[in-house]
């Protein structure tokens, strides 16, 4: 039979075991959240700007703020206002913080207003 | 290793001596297929060559039933018909126990998850030709599977290592899957420093990026991670006979 000691040493050995297991994991997080890398798989590199827009975009002096109106509801519009919002994310990550968007449903009669305010037509 | 395989297999061939491996795999494809061309239109409203539906619904359903199905007997059983005792006093080491369950599992997890590779081949190659379909999202799409199925398989591991009640393993299973899963959605409604714990620790929002064809060298720690992390706590697990 394992007596007292034994016990307490095994179950001391399990925690200092599990706590440095889980030092290890939160430091590879970490570490790849610092320096990551991004494969592209999509044969027309969706998820990639292309030289011109990275560059104009990194350039950018001033803050930019994107306001995109967008219907959703039906498959095929979802799938389009998708594909807008990976483009914009990724103006985003290369416009070091200048570079902001919104996505704006405008369902209220507040959001119509402000839509047509800006020019944007309604499409029934 | 030899042994791990032996019972890695044994774990395995179970799956298929019950009905269960059965039953999982064709309810599994009867709900996909009834999602992907059903639910909301399904794939033929898309109006697109793609398969993303697919990879949104392949993880849900796997996270909701069949891994904690699948693993919640894996250790409960032992424990509970007390063969878990004579397993572990039969000359074999905790580790390849305990491995040679998550891959048995896994095994049977990932059988589910190459059957249906069969929606890309008939629907774009053979017989049928839906469209120029991009196979690198269909590529990065099965990584994130086979990197998402690795890791639920192991939470669902840990579940059943600390309960001897099959039962209770499939509720806290399904529970935390699902918890995982739906905290990405939860975080779009909130913001603030939670709201970006919950986007980081989503198994959803952790998906989103293989099933559009962007493999993210973090989203691949972060799953492997989580298949690290929960090994290693039901292993220590299984050792906890020795001091409660």
């Amino acid at each position: 039979m394992a007596t007292q000691q034994d016990k307490r040493k095994a179950a001391a050995q399990t925690g200092i075991y599990l706590t440095v297991i889980t030092a290890i994991v939160v430091l590879a997080n970490l570490l790849s959240a610092g320096a990551y890398k991004r494969i592209d798989t999509t044969s027309t590199e969706r998820f990639t700007l292309s030289q011109g827009s990275g560059r104009l975009v990194r350039s950018l002096k001033e803050p930019l703020q994107v306001d995109v109106y967008v219907k959703t509801g039906l498959a095929q519009l979802d799938a389009f206002v998708r594909d807008l919002t990976d483009l914009l994310k990724e103006y985003e990550r290369n416009g070091g913080g200048k570079f902001k968007y919104t996505v704006i449903e405008p369902n209220t009669d507040e959001l119509k207003e402000k839509a047509k305010e800006e020019g944007v037509q309604e499409q029934p | 290793m030899n042994t791990l395989l032996t019972i890695a297999k044994r774990e395995f061939r179970a799956y298929f001596d019950s009905p269960l491996a059965y039953v999982v795999i064709c309810l599994s494809f009867f709900g996909l297929g009834l999602m992907f061309f059903m639910y909301q239109g399904g794939y033929w409203q898309i109006d697109r060559a793609t398969l993303q539906p697919l990879f949104e619904y392949v993880p849900a359903g796997l996270a909701m039933l069949v891994v904690p199905v699948v693993t919640m007997r894996l250790m409960s059983e032992e424990r509970r018909s007390g063969t878990l005792e004579m397993l572990i006093t039969l000359p074999v080491k905790d580790s390849d126990v305990i491995m040679g369950k998550y891959l048995g599992a896994l095994g049977l997890v990932l059988t589910v998850v190459v059957a249906s590779l069969a929606y890309p081949i008939l629907m774009f190659k053979f017989p049928w030709s839906l469209g120029p379909m991009d196979m690198g999202p269909v590529l990065s799409g099965y990584v994130g599977l086979l990197l998402y199925s690795a890791a639920a398989v192991a939470v669902g591991l840990l579940v059943s290592s600390l309960t001897e009640s099959q039962a209770v393993s499939f509720f806290i299973t399904f529970f935390v899957l699902g918890a995982f899963w739906f905290s990405g959605s939860m975080a779009d409604q909130m913001d603030g420093t939670l709201a970006n714990v919950l986007h980081y620790v989503s198994f959803q929002s952790r998906m989103t990026g293989f099933m559009r064809g962007l493999i993210d060298t973090r989203d691949v720690v972060f799953f492997l991670s989580i298949t690290v992390l929960a090994l290693v706590v039901s292993f220590r697990s299984l050792e906890r006979r020795k001091w409660a």
